[in-house]
């Protein structure tokens, strides 16, 4: 398989959808949750924008997320010259999924996007990761009241991204929609991307998809590289979120969770 | 994978990702426990995942699935068969360099009128090779009558719409997965591939879209500050070169050509690039910069064929605007002539009330404002187009004639 080749592609779309969102957005931030996904997404748009990310960062603090990620924040926040936003999201008393990296984290995120009149935000999803997912856009618009409405979702034909909607709120952006979980770790592991320690196996035990400290449960395994993670991924049989609590529902709690705007 | 509502699309793409092992068993389980109700397994599931789509037994919205096949990664797309949900076919159908049309042999079901417009809208769009699986199969008794039936209605109809895709046929039962990766023992008389062998055969012939054209061409993007953000279309961009910038027909260098931070001698399509223009002359988002001694085939005038993916009035298509890459401009657009899809024939007597998702229009369109505008058959970048509603709304596609 020409996976190198498949990179380079993937890539290149990539940054052609960033630099549109640039070009087209006034008010345009990015989420980073310090997982694989948007670290890799930030990797991309530095090579997009020259090496420095022209928008801010948004980092959801829910006040529970790993200690090791709080230090990766730091480091990476000062390695890449991030203009970090931290906002933090309040804990209500039931720390079910929907709760802390749910509904949560979206009201945080509906202030923050009001204040700071963000007409876009870019989302590392992937269509992979859940079959609602896949029908995703490139630029999928969010309404006044943050849902989704994925029923009557903008044609995207030929390179013409809808920007604008009446009534809308802000637009969700997704660069990495057509990349698959391997792809994210075969670019990691092309572009030396630095990465969260949590996903490197401990004690015979690694994250595969990092939620909070409360939502997120390790998966047994023994890759303590990205190597040994390429290798892991070719050969599982279970999908990459069951190592998360909130997965177990079905898959329509999903679908609940997208229209809210969780991501 | 295009083709009508019911005819099996969901179910074909469902079952690929299982028996091709594309998806993980975790994910394979939670369809079949989420099948109840004495309901039969329906693959289908896997892709039509909202829980409205799977009570109404339909494809909403399109859906992109990776399979593996044979070491080939291919990227394919489950489309509503729908008449209302066009626009969701079209963003589907926008990306694909392949198309598989799924055509139901049962009775009652055949090759229908969406079939039609799927078939001449995914070929209008560039689409030129067309798998057909004949579907259902086991509802005919594996019938060879019923598959060579079926196959004459559809070269029938191309013949008729004039319209020449490469097309290869297999029957199929997606259901049971007959013919589809391993040949069906239940179908002697098939003397060919298993669909997806022929699919990967016919993907390595397919390249319209990336036909090898000599010129150069480079979308401008973005300005930022003194320098640009573009995509070279076409062609090969040296560091240093003269350029020309259309629409305007200015001569200048192109300099400090750089991919991510570096400053590179040259790139090739299809490649993001930074880099900068000596000239007063500002190029802006929508511009063309091509080689010296090329222009672009049209800047104001040119015909086009349209097709619109619902009823319109013509007050609303002459409010509307088109957009290349992203850029809209105003347009007026003529009508020079109707062709039914459906019926696969001229229409010369019109009622002057509107337009329905049964035409291909012929139009001469003239823009309001200049751009760098190409023959879709040659430059096919620069050459197809949206068509939206005054609200932004996308209402058709066309392709420079
Ligand atoms: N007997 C038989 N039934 C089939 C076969 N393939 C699909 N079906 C059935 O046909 C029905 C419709 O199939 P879908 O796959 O949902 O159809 P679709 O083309 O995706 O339809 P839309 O999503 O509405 O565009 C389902 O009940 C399938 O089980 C087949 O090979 N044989």
């Amino acid at each position: 398989m020409a996976a190198e080749n498949n990179l380079k592609e993937l890539e290149e779309k990539s940054i052609f959808i960033l630099r549109e969102a640039n070009a087209k957005f006034k008010h345009i931030a990015a989420l980073w949750s310090m997982g694989k996904d948007s670290t890799t997404m930030l990797a991309v748009a530095r090579k997009a924008f020259m090496g420095k990310i022209p928008f801010p960062v948004i980092y959801i603090d829910n006040g529970i997320d790993f200690p090791e990620s709080y230090e990766f924040m730091e480091e990476m926040a000062k390695k890449w010259k991030l203009d970090l936003i931290i906002t933090k999201s309040d804990i209500k008393s039931e720390l079910s999924g929907f709760s802390c990296c749910g509904a949560n984290k979206t009201n945080a995120l509906k202030k923050l996007i009001k204040e700071n009149k963000f007409d876009a935000i870019i989302a590392s999803i992937r269509r992979d990761e859940h079959s609602i997912r896949a029908k995703e856009r490139y630029f999928s618009p969010r309404n006044s009241s943050f849902k989704w409405n994925y029923k009557n979702q903008p044609a995207e034909v030929w390179g013409n991204y809808a920007s604008k909607i009446d009534g809308g709120s802000h637009f969700r952006v997704h660069p990495l929609l057509d990349w698959t979980e391997l792809d994210i770790w075969r670019y990691i592991k092309k572009e030396g991307v630095p990465i969260n320690p949590l996903y490197l196996a401990r004690d015979g035990y690694r994250y595969r998809s990092l939620g909070c400290t409360h939502c997120t449960i390790p998966i047994k395994s023994n890759a303590s590289s990205i190597d040994g993670i390429i290798r892991e991924l070719k050969t599982t049989k279970t999908e990459e979120r069951s190592g998360r609590s909130q997965d177990k529902e079905k898959a329509y709690i999903m679908e609940k969770l997208r229209s809210l705007g969780y991501m | 994978m295009l083709g009508e509502k019911d005819h099996g699309k969901s179910t074909l793409l469902g079952n690929l990702l299982i028996k091709t092992g594309s998806i993980k068993r975790s994910r394979i389980n939670s369809i079949y426990s989420s099948n109840v109700d004495g309901k039969r397994f329906e693959p289908g599931y896997i892709l039509d995942s909202f829980k409205e789509e799977q009570d109404r037994g339909m494809t909403i919205d399109q859906t992109s699935a990776e399979i593996v096949y044979k070491n080939k990664r291919l990227h394919m797309t489950d489309v509503p068969g729908h008449l209302e949900l066009l626009k969701n076919m079209l963003t589907g159908a926008s990306n694909a360099s392949l198309g598989l049309l799924v055509v139901s042999a049962k009775r009652g079901e055949g090759f229908t009128n969406q079939s039609k417009r799927h078939l001449y809208i995914s070929n209008l769009m560039g689409i030129d090779s067309m798998l057909v699986a004949i579907n259902k199969m086991d509802t005919v008794g594996f019938s060879e009558k019923a598959f060579v039936d079926a196959r004459k209605s559809i070269t029938d109809y191309c013949r008729a719409a004039n319209i020449k895709p490469k097309l290869a046929f297999v029957p199929i039962s997606a259901y049971n997965m007959e013919n589809v990766i391993e040949l069906s023992k239940k179908m002697q008389w098939y003397n060919n591939k298993p669909l997806m062998d022929m699919l990967l055969e016919m993907l390595g012939h397919n390249n319209m879209l990336i036909a090898a054209q000599n010129g150069l061409r480079i979308l401008v993007q973005d300005r930022i500050g003194d320098a640009f953000f573009g995509q070279v279309l076409y062609g090969r961009v040296k560091n240093g070169c003269n350029i020309v910038l259309h629409p305007g027909s200015k001569k200048m260098r192109l300099f400090n050509l750089k991919k991510f931070s570096r400053v590179i001698r040259s790139s090739a399509a299809p490649s993001n690039i930074y880099f900068k223009l000596d000239s007063d002359f500002k190029a802006s988002r929508g511009d063309i910069l091509y080689g010296v001694g090329e222009h672009p085939n049209a800047e104001t005038n040119f015909n086009a064929k349209i097709f619109l993916i619902k009823n319109i009035s013509l007050s609303e298509l002459s409010e509307s605007k088109i957009s290349f890459n992203g850029n809209y401009i105003n347009a007026a657009m003529r009508i020079a002539g109707l062709f039914d899809i459906t019926k696969a024939v001229k229409i010369t007597k019109r009622k002057n009330t509107g337009i329905t998702p049964n035409y291909s229009i012929d139009v001469a369109v003239k823009l309001a404002k200049k751009c760098a505008v190409e023959h879709f058959s040659k430059y096919p970048l620069l050459g197809r187009f949206g068509i939206y509603s005054k609200s932004g709304i996308l209402i058709g596609i066309g392709i420079v004639k």
